[in-house]
């Protein structure tokens, strides 16, 4: 069990299967969309704050919140909702930003990311985890590194560089340029 | 012929020499009319050798003119340079009227040494010749192994012999001193005894006593070394006594006996050589002198003059003698001189501490092109500074050894052995030649000469034209010149009255001008009047300063931004409004005031004067002035105006572009000058300044001016606006900074190909700042450019528009207002026009081009906030103005920053992120094909494209 940290955007996946769950293995912080459950390595946690004033930025995606002052810092806050293409709810006092931390092109990225509601942290072993099953249909689910099986529950492993920087930069770049 | 103080011209001739270049005839006859002038107006009593030297100073320029300076014009030059300065400090000596016995006059023609006494070339050998001729001729009979010694050519007989009268004494004080070393009170003594020696070396050395002034340079240095008591007053007795006869030779003619003996003490022996050679003895007992055993000078023994050195080449030239008689001219500097001085030292020091390490590269890899590129921008800007700044022995060696690198560059030489040991030796000689320029400007004196730089520049010159040098002795620079000597010439106090001063100034404890007073040795009004030449122990101060991590810095302004909202929000915090103690109020007062404070501290940190930058446009102007020849004055204001040190950076490449255009398009030829009735040397005018809150550079040329109609013409053939546009003189203007653009009907060297002026507008633009053009045909153009203080912290307007709030940067409004229905024009139904006095110019609904909601419908009811972009207006429809306001820029985070229209978010005092508007690009956000970008003033073009855009909500 090496640790969560080896689950990054740069996850090799050419290795065995075998492996590969073996390194997605780790601690992961749980959270809530809807009815689904999903899993942020621990690693790339920074915070988790309370629903707080977002300043809107006009055109830009409608997953992007806007900004947020987190002592001092300006971070842009995502609603995973959604960027996962779901139906916006509103917000309940169990909304929360989590405030993660990853690199992307050597650069250190810090945003927010708007979800229903925190769940706990989970010890994942690498018995409990699958690879993520084939969708079809053409659905980009490359930022699922895995499945975990916790008691009946079902946690998406998310590669959250993945979800957030590459996706959301073109996107964003495309309405800057406009 | 208008009459000038010969001190200006000469100062004019002083900065002339220095820019002069090798190929610039023209300089050397403006240098040649000068130095005539100077001649006229040289008053009647000045001495021969000051005419003398600017005779052959003439000379030699005309040989330089014609051409037929020998094959190292170069070095004819540096020697004209050198002259100048002695004629520069012979005129300031002359018209300061000091006290001809401890500075003679004479002393003006030293620094004839200063010739590089390069092999074969003719001025040098006229120059020993000279001496010779005008030498004391030695009538004396020599006994067995004593040598003549011949008084050198700019002593005068009757100085010499005063100064021999004034030993006597002299020899009786130093003697005292000694023995009083051993006695009750060391300290004063040892301090006395040193001054006295200082004198003595200095004198000496003016009058070319060699041996005397060595012997005195190695006993200060003695002094240093601590030994048991008695031991060292023998020792200094020894020395004194040796003194005492050196004298008596010297006033008989003879070179007084070697001295060494004397020196070799315990635990500073010297390096077994039998030779009678001060020089070594110098050296061992310099901790710098390093391991290179100094080579033998035999010239020294002969007189001070190097023509021995100029024959062989093999053997030193005690050049050091030529230092001293400028070490004591004090010199008053400017405090911008001084300023630009320690910049000039911290950087060339940092320079060389960069060479060493490349040096050191070099060792392991010779071929590496990196490093050598490295090691030539070291010295290149080191050269490029020093020119600037007339530190002529820092720009000889600079040069020198650029030029080796360059051979080194270009594979005439390889980075090794001895190329690499000479270049490690010239960052070695540079150092010091530093530490001497560092201790020059806080002592108020003259730099000089460091003995061994003629040395080395031989020994690189000889690298470069690929013969073997010889090795460079490392030298020693002796003490700067204490208070009491200065006194003493400049308010030609007798030695003994100064002494006796000093002596009870130690009881008293007055200031020494005030003890000379009270014992009615001086007037007061000569105490005021020497001490209005900055004496040596007023030093001038260096100001020390450290090299800080620019990002710590920034980090540390961006903690005092974040500081001042905090402290803006525990202010405003309904809580705390509500305190009614006095006290806690009191509290909450100081603590803004030192938010404040510290907000201001903050921001001073990261700012820099502009004056470098401006010297660097200085000097472009000299260069473009030479390569267009067009004659150009280039003159400047407020250059002691601070901006951010990014921000200095990042104009540099604007203003090349701007003066660059100036110089080539701006100002006309001579002739055409002269035709329409201008002054024939063309004006550029930089000035800096503070207006409101910002910072305003500004260029001035007088030139022939922006011509509308062909801006306008091109601008339509380039489709950058339609035939039938009303567009305003600074509109038209504006059209320049558009990518491609240029009317030069050809492509010069310098400019013409439209880059430029493009570059202009993204650099300040990208610093948030705004460029605008006046001009006027024929009378000359004007660029201002508008910075805000800061790259961090903004002023901004607080708009309210919806339930949402932005930050419009005040420099870029011009107005606000309430519009009521006339101001207001539809176009075309769905287009708003706003007309202001007559002015018409497109209005955006703030609402519509950021999608908010909630905005007000009715513009009558809101307000229109006129800004201003790249030289066009336009109304911003907003609800309400909310306040005014200093805010501290923040990055918007990851991936937002490609957001073009906003520039930056900032926290407002309710702890709310604020969106910060970039007027420049919000206009964009109208929908637009991208091949129709409204980059300026175009309003046909504009209205078109918001009939694209759907209805503003």
């Amino acid at each position: 069990m090496e640790n969560a940290n080896g689950a990054g955007g740069n996850t090799d996946l050419s290795g065995g299967s075998s492996e590969l769950i073996e390194r997605l293995a780790g601690k992961y912080m749980t959270f809530k969309l809807s009815n689904e459950e999903y899993g942020l390595e621990i690693l790339k946690v920074r915070e988790i704050i309370g629903l707080m004033d977002i300043t809107r930025v006009p055109r830009t995606a409608p997953f992007i919140r806007g900004v947020i002052n987190l002592r001092g810092k300006v971070h842009p806050v995502v609603d995973l909702r959604l960027k996962f293409e779901m139906d916006e709810a509103e917000p309940t006092d169990q909304t929360v930003i989590i405030v993660v931390q990853f690199s992307s092109d050597d650069a250190d990225i810090t945003t927010g990311i708007m979800v229903d509601e925190v769940m706990e942290v989970l010890d994942i072993p690498p018995t409990q985890i699958e690879l993520p099953p084939s969708f079809g249909g053409g659905s980009d689910t490359g930022f699922i590194l895995g499945v975990g099986k916790v008691e009946d529950r079902v946690i998406f492993l998310l590669d959250i560089g993945r979800v957030l920087s590459a996706e959301q930069n073109m996107e964003l770049g495309k309405v800057g340029a406009v | 012929m208008t009459t000038r103080w010969p001190t200006d011209i000469i100062e004019e001739v002083a900065f002339l020499v220095v820019s002069a270049d090798i190929d610039d005839t023209k300089s050397f006859e403006e240098l040649q009319t000068l130095l005539r002038e100077l001649k006229d107006e040289l008053p009647d009593g000045s001495s021969s050798e000051l005419t003398k030297n600017i005779r052959l100073c003439l000379s030699d320029l005309t040989k330089l003119r014609k051409g037929t300076a020998g094959k190292k014009p170069e070095a004819a030059l540096q020697r004209v340079a050198g002259r100048i300065e002695a004629i520069q400090q012979a005129v300031n000596l002359e018209l300061m009227s000091v006290d001809p016995d401890a500075s003679p006059p004479a002393s003006k023609d030293a620094p004839v040494e200063e010739d590089e006494p390069a092999p074969d070339a003719k001025p040098s050998v006229t120059v020993s010749e000279d001496v010779v001729e005008k030498g004391v001729k030695p009538a004396v009979e020599l006994a067995d192994g004593q040598k003549p010694f011949v008084l050198p050519a700019w002593v005068d007989d009757e100085v010499f012999k005063e100064f021999l009268a004034n030993q006597v004494l002299v020899i009786n004080d130093i003697e005292g001193d000694i023995l009083e070393l051993d006695g009750g009170a060391p300290r004063s003594a040892e301090a006395s005894l040193r001054r006295r020696l200082h004198t003595l070396k200095g004198e000496a050395g003016v009058l070319g006593l060699d041996m005397l002034e060595e012997l005195c340079h190695a006993t200060e240095d003695l002094l240093e070394v601590r030994l048991e008591a008695s031991a060292r007053v023998d020792l200094l007795l020894g020395i004194k006594d040796w003194v005492e006869s050196a004298l008596e030779s010297y006033a008989e003619g003879i070179v007084p006996p070697a001295y060494d003996h004397l020196l070799n003490i315990e635990g500073i022996a010297l390096e077994g050589d039998d030779e009678p050679d001060a020089t070594a003895t110098e050296s061992a007992l310099a901790p710098e002198a390093g391991g290179s055993p100094p080579p033998p000078s035999p010239a020294e023994e002969d007189g001070p003059e190097p023509p021995a050195a100029t024959e062989s080449g093999g053997s030193s030239a005690p050049e050091d003698v030529s230092d001293s008689p400028q070490e004591n001219i004090l010199v008053e500097r400017h405090e911008d001189d001084i300023l630009m001085l320690g910049e000039f030292l911290q950087e060339s020091t940092e320079g060389l501490a960069q060479a060493d390490q490349l040096l050191m590269e070099a060792e392991q890899d010779a071929g590496n092109p990196e490093v050598v590129d490295g090691l030539f921008r070291v010295f290149h800007t080191i050269k490029g500074v020093a020119g600037f700044l007339d530190l002529e022995y820092i720009l000889s060696l600079a040069h020198t050894t650029e030029t080796l690198l360059n051979q080194v560059r270009e594979g005439n030489a390889s980075l090794e052995e001895q190329v690499l040991d000479s270049i490690f030796d010239a960052t070695d000689l540079m150092r010091m030649i530093l530490d001497d320029v560092r201790d020059g400007v806080e002592n108020h004196r003259a730099f000089r000469s460091v003995p061994g730089l003629t040395k080395m520049l031989e020994s690189l010159q000889a690298l470069i034209d690929g013969r073997p040098p010889e090795p460079a002795p490392l030298p020693v620079i002796d003490e700067p010149l204490p208070l009491c000597e200065v006194l003493e010439i400049t308010a030609s106090i007798p030695k003994e009255v100064v002494k006796e001063a000093l002596e009870t100034q130690e009881t008293t404890g007055r200031k020494l001008g005030a003890e000379l007073v009270a014992q009615g040795a001086v007037k007061p009004k000569q105490v005021s009047q020497s001490l209005r030449v900055p004496a040596a122990s007023r030093k001038a101060r260096i100001r020390e300063t450290i090299k800080v991590d620019l990002e710590r810095v920034d980090r540390l302004v961006e903690t005092i931004g974040e500081l001042v909202i905090v402290e803006s929000m525990v202010i405003n915090a309904p809580e705390f409004q509500s305190v009614a103690s006095l006290r806690a109020r009191n509290y909450l007062g100081q603590l803004s005031k030192i938010t404040r404070d510290l907000q201001d501290m903050g921001m001073r940190m990261r700012m820099v004067p502009v004056r470098t930058l401006f010297q660097k446009m200085a000097r472009m102007v000299r260069d473009l002035s030479r390569s267009s020849g067009k004659k150009i004055q280039f003159s400047q204001t407020g250059e002691g105006t601070e901006m951010d040190r990014s921000m200095v950076e990042q104009l540099a490449d604007p203003l090349v572009h701007m003066i660059r255009n100036a110089a080539d398009h701006g100002i006309e030829p001579e002739s055409e000058r002269v035709v329409a009735g201008k002054l024939p040397e063309g004006s550029v005018t930089l000035s800096a300044y503070h207006e409101g809150g910002s910072i305003v550079i500004e260029l001035v040329d007088d030139g022939r001016g922006l011509r509308r109609d062909v801006i306008l013409a091109k601008a339509i053939k380039k489709g950058l606006v339609s035939g039938g546009a009303d567009l305003t003189d600074s509109e038209v203007f504006a059209l320049i900074f558009a990518p491609g653009f240029s009317t030069a009907e050809t492509v010069t060297e310098i400019s013409g190909r439209g880059v430029g002026m493009d570059v202009v507008r993204r650099n300040i633009e990208a610093m948030r700042g705004r460029v605008s053009i006046e001009s006027t045909p024929g009378e000359g153009t004007t660029f201002k450019i508008v910075l805000p203080l800061t790259l961090a912290i903004i002023d901004g307007m607080l708009v309210a528009c919806g339930h949402e709030r932005y930050i419009i940067p005040t420099l870029s409004i011009v107005e606000s207002f309430q519009p009521n229905s006339t101001n207001l024009v539809t176009h075309r139904v769905r287009h708003e026009l706003i007309n202001m006095r007559g002015q018409i110019f497109p209005m955006y609904r703030m609402s519509g081009l950021l999608d908010v909601e909630g905005a007000k419908a009715d513009p009558t009811e809101a307000l229109v906030v006129v800004v201003e972009s790249a030289g066009r207006r336009m109304g911003l429809l907003v609800d309400d103005v909310v306040a005014q306001q200093q805010v501290v820029i923040k990055s918007m985070g990851s991936g937002l920053e490609k957001l073009r229209f906003i520039s930056g978010a900032a926290i407002l005092s309710d702890g709310h992120v604020g969106l910060i508007l970039n007027v420049d690009e919000v206009s964009e956000l109208v929908d637009l094909p991208a091949d129709e970008l409204p980059r300026v003033g175009d309003q046909e073009a504009q209205n078109s494209e918001e009939q694209r855009t759907g209805e503003p909500a």
